[in-house]
């Protein structure tokens, strides 16, 4: 089910009505939210539900064996058993065509024809965000960071929970468990910021990323026939429209899961008001990127092996990162300009050039979303050969009249547009979060606002598109 | 849950209940009175202008911007009006002729394409254009609900009606950018440099077509096509249908099988698919489907040419 269907429009209503009149007791509560949210994935293939569900016990398994477990060896076996299970659903789904496909591809450069290798299956929606919470759970109960629950239900709940279930963010099992298994109450203020957050996502992503979709998927259908200046406009169309789409969406997990009286970390935070890429990637989809930070950097020893290691686990942690986008070579080359442009930042701050580049840190900004623009070429781009082609064409720097297409619709993407950078350039500037934003409003005013919201969407949604983050 | 927050919950849910459908009144009765005044623009502007003059003019052709673009009605009327909008197809098309007065005299010039016709996938969408005059007209609102096309939310809020139009409202509002009463509907495209060069890159790379297995006429599509031949016989309408030219049709089937079942239903119908066929200047075209001014100019004087002395009662 998507946030911005109708069937969503009835679904979350009856939940809620039906959540809190069982407020006496929160296991029951949960029962209903885990049926809520098998009903909300299996409204997209109920066959794939099963894969949640084995999913689910297998870690739930792990993770007490794991806490329980006195030989080191045990708990690393069990661990293995997680590893297994997760990475090894999403290599089998996400992956292997991928892999296969590749493999036919460099065969045949050396003049063998393999046979295809490639199966017919479908990539099952949420399936990387859902792995990277199970594994979370296991790796931290394995650190002895997390004791691990007792209750099936809670755990069950906690993987399934349907605003967070299939495109983040991605909640780890220390925040959200323990909430899952206490009685939740409705604070006032909750009520206010939860139902702002959902109307600024839902602004966010049907207004502002599905207006500006069309310009982007017009101009990148076809690269070879548009001229310089067009590109350019798409690309920084595209930069908006994946920030507005994907941060909407964590809106309205967040103002959602809040409605039911969860607490989720931020996502997103201003990302394009960033001086660095280190900057960038504290405030873009937060929690994958502190999940890379943790189960992975770490993991392959962070920067407590020397530089050159360092730059080694960067590098690989963001070409891992890229490739946990999408099975394609293009978002390899996008983690990887990520990871190289992140060691020169880290070099660069080694040496005394920072400080001598102090005074005028401000152009940081710039450069920084000139990097991030250039990236995201490589993330939209179909393949290789059209990214490429983008790339050549821009650096051409021809300036001609940019390829404008129907008036309505760029007059429509540059207003909402401009409504949604001048929204954010308020919060960056007031220091505040959306998070918080409607904290000490009126009833009325939120009432107000959120159907000043509600017009505006009515007046100037555009018809609605998938989620960007779905695919992945 | 205690009492006072079951209070909040329900007032600030009602709260917003009310002021949105509220909101949403101002705004739509608001967006009338502007949209009342607005008859420029691609759009609103030439739909309203259409509703304004369909009482009264003698001619008025209709269909896609492959009749906005290549037909100059004052060529062949001097009280006719060119309600071609682009993007839209039949369903849009037929709804316009079912507004037009009964008993009128008028001739209807209706441009059809046999792509949609044997096209599988054709439902109709287009008629979502005539959306702003949803609440305002019976008719349209009749066919868009037949078509289940109506958003489902569209009988709460009425400014749906304008989603997607409200800043091209108000820009030909207060900027028209001509004058209305001169304006006859006809769009001639005058081509930029950029669009010959897209055109002459698209045709360097262009792959043939193949025609379709079977020709099995889309069942909406022919519904349509019954339904607006039995008003235009009721409600003394010649209606004459045409297909307007291509750059280059590789399926000549398609057109063949087309012609046969119009012709079994007796309509009046002119195939121009391959009018260019022996002239390949590109300065006629904008792209494959569209005629440039010069192209709308050879195209329309045969289309004279034709209704007068071939289809004239």
């Amino acid at each position: 089910m998507l946030f911005n269907s109708f069937e969503f429009l009835l679904f979350f209503p009856l939940v809620f009505i039906g959540y809190w009149l069982l407020h006496k007791s929160y296991r029951t509560q949960n029962i209903l939210l885990l049926i809520a949210s098998y009903i909300f994935y299996a409204w997209w293939d109920w066959r794939f539900l099963s894969l949640i569900v084995l999913s689910s016990f297998i870690d739930f398994v792990a993770g007490s064996k794991i806490y329980k477990s006195g030989s080191p060896q045990t708990k690393k076996n069990w661990l293995y058993v997680s590893l297994f299970a997760n990475l090894g659903s999403l290599a089998l789904f996400k992956y292997y065509n991928f892999f296969a496909e590749s493999f036919v591809e460099m065969a045949s450069q050396f003049g063998w024809q393999p046979n295809n290798l490639t199966l017919s299956i479908i990539l099952p929606v949420g399936i990387s965000f859902y792995t990277f919470q199970t594994l979370s759970y296991t790796i931290d109960i394995y650190r002895k960071e997390f004791e691990p629950t007792k209750d099936l239900l809670s755990f069950c709940t906690y993987i399934a929970f349907f605003p967070q279930l299939v495109a983040g963010p991605i909640e780890r099992a220390a925040n959200l468990l323990p909430q899952i298994e206490r009685k939740r109450t409705l604070k006032k203020e909750w009520i206010t910021e939860g139902i702002l957050q959902i109307s600024i996502g839902f602004f966010r992503k049907i207004v502002i990323a599905d207006t500006i979709a069309s310009y982007v998927d017009t101009v990148y259908a076809d690269i070879d026939l548009h001229n310089p200046a067009t590109i350019l406009l798409a690309t920084f169309f595209y930069a908006l429209q994946i920030y507005f789409d994907f941060s909407g969406y964590s809106d309205i997990a967040i103002g959602t899961a809040k409605l039911l009286g969860f607490k989720f970390h931020k996502n997103f935070n201003i990302p394009y008001f960033s001086k660095s890429l280190t900057e960038f990637w504290r405030k873009w989809h937060i929690s994958l990127s502190f999940w890379l930070r943790d189960y992975l950097y770490i993991s392959l020893g962070g920067n407590r092996k020397g530089i050159k290691i360092t730059y080694r686990n960067l590098l690989l942690t963001m070409l891992l990162g890229g490739l946990w986008h999408g099975s394609s070579w293009n978002f390899v080359i996008w983690g990887g300009i990520h990871g190289i442009v992140l060691s020169i930042e880290k070099y660069l701050k080694t040496t005394p050039f920072a400080s001598r580049m102090q005074p005028i840190a401000f152009l940081g900004y710039p450069i920084t979303f000139i990097v991030v623009l250039i990236a995201w070429i490589f993330f939209r781009a179909p393949d290789f050969s059209t990214a490429i082609m983008a790339v050549i064409k821009l650096l051409s720097f021809k300036l001609e009249t940019p390829f404008i297409g129907d008036i309505n619709v760029l007059a429509n993407s540059i207003l909402v547009v401009s409504l949604g950078i001048l929204f954010d350039i308020y919060l960056f500037k007031t220091n505040k979060t959306l998070e918080h934003f409607g904290k000490n409003f009126s009833f009325v005013k939120t009432a107000l606002l959120c159907s000043s919201s509600i017009i505006i969407i009515v007046l100037f949604y555009s018809s609605s598109t998938n989620f960007i983050y779905f695919q992945f | 849950m205690d009492k006072q927050t079951v209070k909040n919950v329900v007032s600030i849910f009602l709260m917003i209940i009310v002021f949105s459908y509220a909101l949403d009144k101002v705004v739509f009765y608001t967006l009338n009175s502007v949209s009342d005044k607005v008859f420029t623009g691609q759009s609103m502007g030439k739909l309203n202008h259409f509703f304004k003059l369909k009482d009264s003019i003698d001619l008025v052709v209709i269909g896609s911007s492959r009749a906005n673009h290549h037909i100059d009605v004052s060529k062949i009327s001097e009280n006719g009006f060119n309600a071609g909008t682009d993007g839209t197809k039949l369903a849009y098309a037929a709804t316009l002729i079912k507004t037009l007065p009964k008993n009128k005299k008028q001739t209807v010039l209706l441009h059809i394409s046999e792509k949609t016709a044997f096209s599988e996938d054709y439902d109709g969408e287009d008629i979502i254009s005539l959306k702003s005059k949803y609440n305002r007209n019976e008719i349209i609102r009749k066919e868009i609900d037949a078509l289940g096309k109506a958003n489902k939310l569209h009988h709460i809020f009425y400014s749906l009606g304008y989603n997607g139009s409200v800043l091209g409202l108000l820009k030909n509002r207060f900027f028209p950018k001509y004058n209305y009463k001169s304006y006859d509907g006809f769009d001639p495209i005058y081509i930029t440099s950029q669009q010959e060069k897209a055109f002459q890159m698209f045709l360097s790379r262009k792959t043939t077509d193949e025609c379709p297995h079977s020709f099995n006429i889309n069942p909406l599509y022919e519904q349509y096509l019954e339904q607006i031949k039995s008003f235009c016989d009721a409600n003394n309408k010649q209606l004459i249908l045409f297909t307007a030219p291509v750059y280059e049709d590789n399926c000549k089937d398609d057109n063949r099988e087309f012609a046969k079942i119009l012709d079994q239903y007796n309509f009046k119908y002119l195939d121009y698919s391959n009018l260019f066929k022996e002239n390949s200047d590109l300065a006629n075209w904008r792209d494959a489907t569209h005629l440039s001014h010069k192209g709308a100019e050879i195209f329309t004087t045969k289309i004279v040419e034709d209704i007068y002395l071939n289809l004239a009662p």
